[in-house]
């Protein structure tokens, strides 16, 4: 792995003034960092070899305050440029994540993990602007800085530290080779740890019926187990690397001071520069270090990064919305399919009416419900809708804003009953109520709290729901068509009656109404019955 | 919003019972400690050697008396690398060992809450309490407990080594890290109580954002409501990024404190040692080493500057574990060894026998609300088939859940074979009685997979027996057979054929009674016939106790049906 990584940068812009900030700051404390280190060798020498009093020094300890005053004001501005910038990266590039997450980038792939990726993943980008990068930066303009005044003062002690200082990216290039495999295999696993959490845990129920919850406790202890091994596998590395910066830093500091001490008594040297280097070689090498020390949690945002910028790369291609089509006249299917692959749904060409029911059945595992999926922009497909002189071309747009839709999964969400109908528009009570009404549910209380899932209602509550959530949206936003996909698989004939009556109504007022059913008692009380099969388009 | 989402308070009995989860077995934690303290010391004992070194070289000794501290130089440099290498391996290992424990711990204090109680919590919260707080709760070891213990003793070595020389300047060099001290405890200690407490609330309402848009991305994008939804997410992350910025404002003031207070204790200490040296207590070189170490044990303190903010994020996280699990053992979730006779090896146990169930006057509901169905009187014998029908919303579901065993009865009394069912162990009554659910859970896996959780063992041709049992196996043989992956929540399979392989799922276990909750709502109306006769077919041959509830089935095919209708408790 790369120190850098440019689309992390490229991604990033904004936070390069940020980093440009942390590299002003850098620089004050380094300087403020010789000039402590200079004035305590004064006072050192001026304290012990000529017996001064410490008042009597004046100079070198107000520089010395000041300079750690300084220093102190600037570490802290410092952290803080680097976190904003962190902080900035991070939002940016969450939000763009939530920004893809269109049902059709998600076929096929876990919700769970995409969560874990946008999130978790995410904050390990933390590490990475607010710690890594900013500790580069310093060690680009701290070190050579450290390093020459190293030189003016002793030669020696300055060759030292050029030897030693290149070893040290040498080596973390090294290190970043090898850890490579064994990190993405980290992230791997955590990510498959959380997603089969979530799975198993919405299963609890299927499992305790099985009998298998033993067994699944024993599957997340081997999963957390392997998370644990590869975590460790990358820690053994990242530490040894930690090990060895350590040791070529403190060894050169150990090297460094013998050297002045022979030379010192040799009366090569005086004192102050004695001190002076002493104090300043191990300033050198820490931001290094302090980069070596990061460069796990660095990478492991990087890591992620990556899957991130998969997501990102993986864009484009949704369909645009279209405008919506004119209420009152009748719209044409023209020959709509989906494409899955190479596999593609027969074509349903079929004309909704104003005032009408229309029923559309046919065997399970057809593609009825992939039309509505088409229709919604959901999957890939091809086909032309068509009301008056408007057509809209299904491989480039969609047209939400034309239907109302209840999926054959109520897909409610945590919430009173009134939020769930309301899903994103401003609901009046009236409308609440007629909503309920029309979905055969004028008791269900508006303030019932329903938990994640949908649950607190039982499956034909929750399927009517879905239904009341479609026609709130079929009253407020007159949107043409009705699109309603088994809407009636969980009620008795009693309640499904009342659901039908509610149909009349609606299309009474001049909605489209669309039903896909695997019910005869539906599919009589339809005006028009069309029937999807494998190979071709039949009507009935 | 987050805020109220918290399941219940629980005592602080029950967090620190989680904090002892996390911290491993003393011996290992006592290792790490022990070559934390020796590198900390190896850093401290560098700088006192080399600053005696130099300014003892300056006056000019004999050589040979310098040897010796050269030799101690290069040893504190080796020492306090190797130390150092050392002890992060014994204590990050020790470490995330405990966090599976607490995994596992969790897991199993969920599962008996099915179905009851998991309702309230939000998956992206509960996915956030596993990963992220389970990892909070390494830093209890690992940057709270090894760094203070390491920092404590070495600081308690200097001022004592310093003071041998000049006890004035121990005082002072005492007093400055008694401050630092005081100043890292206190500063993330106002920061924390403004409210940034909330960190972890906020990381997981972030993830409750991301997952919805996710998990709902469908109904949300065809509502127009992805808008709503992303302008939370933007404002959640924004309160997490501020309250991650506020602790990160404290964590940097700490340690800029630390700098200030370094550079102030070497001027401090260089006055208290230059009146020493004056009135002749030590030999000059040792001035150096009095200035110069304080310098460099702030430096290891400076490690241990964010223990106390971290000690309150874990304590944070783990009462957020706390709320999930209730009261552990004291042991954990550490999982039994497989015995010969576990579940995996012999995996399906001889049917337990099935001489008959009875209600009698039961009342079924969800716990905490008022139950659904009163005065319930069922007598069902072994080998019968039994339709029971009522209005949605009955409770019909309730009830299949509460025959499972999954729900407790209410009132009046549920006996299996003859014995009440409440003194049954859960697991020995659901061997008894089997429940496909109407909305069954398929696992993101393979068809296989999704089979031998119910008989785990059986062979491949017995499992597509069982799929064309109920007409499966044409859909599936083109799409790649039991290998065919079904997706997240069985989405790249149709609503039917979801049902219809968790029907199969229901057979292949071998329950002597099976429940069948709608298992013909989205399945079309030709095979929906075929298939309940095909179902009771299947039951006749291992004998089987059906209990039917649906709307589809012809009540000529059943022996005996009831309409739930006459014991509900409201009318609907």
């Amino acid at each position: 792995m790369k120190p850098f990584d440019v689309r992390l940068l490229r991604y990033a812009r904004d936070s390069r003034w940020f980093l440009a900030l942390s590299g002003v700051l850098g620089l004050i404390q380094t300087a403020c960092i010789i000039v402590f280190s200079a004035s305590i060798s004064v006072l050192i020498v001026d304290l012990f070899l000529h017996h001064d009093a410490l008042w009597r020094t004046g100079t070198p300890i107000l520089l010395a305050i000041g300079a750690v005053c300084l220093r102190g004001a600037s570490a802290w501005a410092w952290d803080a440029a680097s976190r904003a910038a962190a902080t900035r990266v991070k939002r940016s590039l969450r939000e763009q994540i939530a920004e893809s997450l269109s049902p059709r980038m998600l076929r096929g792939r876990s919700s769970a993990d995409m969560s874990v990726i946008a999130g978790r993943g995410l904050d390990a980008l933390d590490a990475y602007f607010s710690r890594y990068l900013p500790q580069l930066v310093l060690s680009g303009i701290a070190t050579p800085i450290v390093v020459l005044v190293l030189w003016s003062q002793d030669v020696r002690s300055g060759l030292i530290t050029i030897i030693t200082l290149p070893l040290i990216p040498v080596f973390m290039i090294l290190v970043g080779y090898f850890t490579q495999n064994v990190q993405q295999a980290e992230w791997e696993t955590l990510r498959r740890l959380s997603a089969h959490f979530l799975d198993v845990v919405s299963g609890l129920t299927t499992l305790r019926i099985f009998g298998r919850v033993r067994h699944q406790q024993r599957v997340i202890a081997q999963v957390a187990d392997r998370y644990r091994e590869r975590t460790m596998r990358v820690l053994r590395v990242s530490f040894l690397s930690g090990f060895v910066l350590e040791i070529l830093s403190t060894l050169s500091v150990a090297v460094v001071a013998v050297s002045i001490g022979t030379r010192l008594v040799a009366g090569q040297l005086d004192l102050f520069t004695g001190l002076f280097v002493l104090l300043l070689v191990p300033e050198a090498f820490t931001p290094i270090r302090m980069v070596g020390a990061q460069y796990h949690a660095a990478q492991e945002g990087v890591q992620a990064s990556t899957d991130v910028f998969e997501i990102l790369d993986a864009r484009g291609a949704e369909p645009q919305p279209a405008e919506p089509l004119e209420w009152g006249s009748p719209v044409s299917l023209q020959k709509v399919c989906a494409e899955y692959g190479d596999v593609v749904t027969p074509p349903c060409s079929l004309e909704l009416r104003p005032g009408e029911l229309t029923a559309l059945t046919g065997p399970s595992g057809t593609g009825k419900s992939s039309v509505f999926a088409v229709l919604l922009g959901f999957v890939p497909g091809r086909g032309l809708l068509r009301s008056g002189a408007r057509t809209i071309d299904l491989r480039s747009a969609h047209a939400r804003s034309t239907i109302s839709w209840a999926g054959q999964r109520p897909e409610l969400g945590p919430g009173t009953v009134r939020q769930n109908v309301a899903l994103g528009m401003d609901l009046s009570d009236m409308v609440l109520e007629r909503a309920l009404r029309l979905a055969a549910l004028p008791d269900l209380p508006a303030d019932r709290v329903l938990g994640e899932l949908g649950s607190g209602v039982s499956g034909g509550q929750a399927q009517r729901l879905a239904l009341a959530r479609a026609y709130a949206r079929a009253l407020i936003r007159q949107t043409p068509l009705l699109l309603l996909d088994e809407p009636t698989s969980a009620l008795d004939s009693e309640t499904e009656a009342a659901v039908i009556a509610g149909w009349r109504e609606l299309a009474n007022e001049g909605f489209a109404l669309c039903i896909i059913t695997h019910r005869e008692e539906v599919a009589s009380v339809c005006d028009v019955r069309h029937r999807l099969v494998r190979e071709e388009t039949a009507h009935v | 919003m987050s805020e109220s989402d918290r399941v219940e308070t629980v005592p602080d009995e029950v967090v620190r019972r989680i904090e002892r989860l996390a911290q491993p077995e003393t011996g290992r934690f006592l290792l790490g400690v022990l070559l934390g303290g020796a590198s900390a010391a190896c850093a401290v004992g560098l700088m006192w050697t080399s600053a005696y070194l130099i300014s003892a070289s300056a006056l000019r000794p004999p050589i040979l008396f310098l040897m010796m501290v050269v030799v101690s130089v290069r040893f504190f440099a080796l020492g306090r690398a190797v130390f150092r290498y050392l002890e992060r391996l014994a204590s990050h290992d020790a470490a995330f060992r405990m966090l599976g424990v607490i995994r596992t711990t969790i897991f199993s204090a969920l599962a008996p809450k099915a179905p009851a109680g998991l309702g309230r919590l939000r998956r992206g919260d509960l996915l956030s309490r596993f990963m992220a707080d389970v990892d909070q709760l390494q830093d209890l070891p690992l940057r709270v407990r090894h760094p203070a213990l390491a920092a404590g003793t070495v600081a308690a070595a200097s001022v004592l080594g310093i003071g041998m020389i000049s006890w004035r300047t121990a005082l002072v060099l005492m007093g400055f890290l008694v401050l630092g001290g005081l100043c890292g405890t206190l500063v993330p200690w106002t920061v924390h109580r403004r409210g940034s407490g909330a960190l972890a609330i906020q990381r997981a309402a972030v993830n409750d954002d991301l997952l919805d848009l996710a998990a709902r991305s469908e109904v949300l994008a065809a509502f127009s409501a992805t808008a709503p939804v992303l302008r939370g997410l933007r404002e959640d992350d924004h309160l997490l990024q501020r309250t991650a910025d506020r602790l990160q404002y404290s964590a940097s003031l700490t340690g800029a404190l630390a700098v200030v207070l370094a550079g102030l204790a070497a001027l401090a200490c260089a006055w208290t040692g230059s009146l020493d040296l004056g009135r002749g207590f030590f030999d000059g070189p040792m001035l150096a080493v009095l200035v110069l170490v304080p310098l460099s044990v702030f430096d290891v303190i400076g490690e241990a500057a964010q223990a106390p903010q971290n000690r309150m994020l874990v304590r944070e996280s783990a009462r957020r574990i706390a709320e999930l699990t209730g009261p552990v053992p004291a042991g954990g979730g550490r999982i039994p060894e497989p015995q010969s006779s576990a579940p995996h090896e012999s995996p399906s146990p001889p049917p337990a026998q099935f001489r008959g169930m009875r209600l009698q006057g039961a009342a079924v509901g969800w716990p905490g609300e008022e139950p659904v169905l009163r005065g319930l009187d069922l007598d069902i014998r072994p080998g019968e088939r039994l339709l029971l029908t009522g209005r949605s919303g009955l409770g019909k579901s309730t009830l299949a859940l509460t025959l499972a065993g999954l729900l407790p009865v209410r009132e009046g009394e549920y006996l299996l074979n003859g014995v009440p069912a409440g003194s049954l162990s859960g697991q020995r009554l659901r061997r008894s009685i089997g429940l496909c659910e109407q909305t069954p859970h398929l696992f993101d896996g393979t068809v296989r997979d999704n089979l031998l959780l119910a008989a785990p063992g059986t062979s491949d041709s017995a499992l597509r027996e069982r799929l064309r049992n109920v007409g499966l196996w044409s859909d599936l043989e083109p799409r790649g057979g039991l290998d065919l992956d079904v997706g997240e929540n069985g989405e790249l399979l149709s609503g039917g054929q979801v049902q219809r392989l968790s029907l199969a799922r229901a057979l292949l276990a071998g329950f002597p009674v099976i429940i069948l909750d709608e298992p013909t709502a989205n399945v079309d109306p030709e095979r929906a016939q075929a298939l309940v006769e095909d179902l009771l077919r299947i039951a006749d041959d291992g004998r089987r106790t059906v209990i039917l509830i649906s709307h589809d089935v012809v009540r000529d095919r059943v022996d005996a049906a009831i309409d739930l209708d006459a014991y509900a408790t409201a009318s609907l």
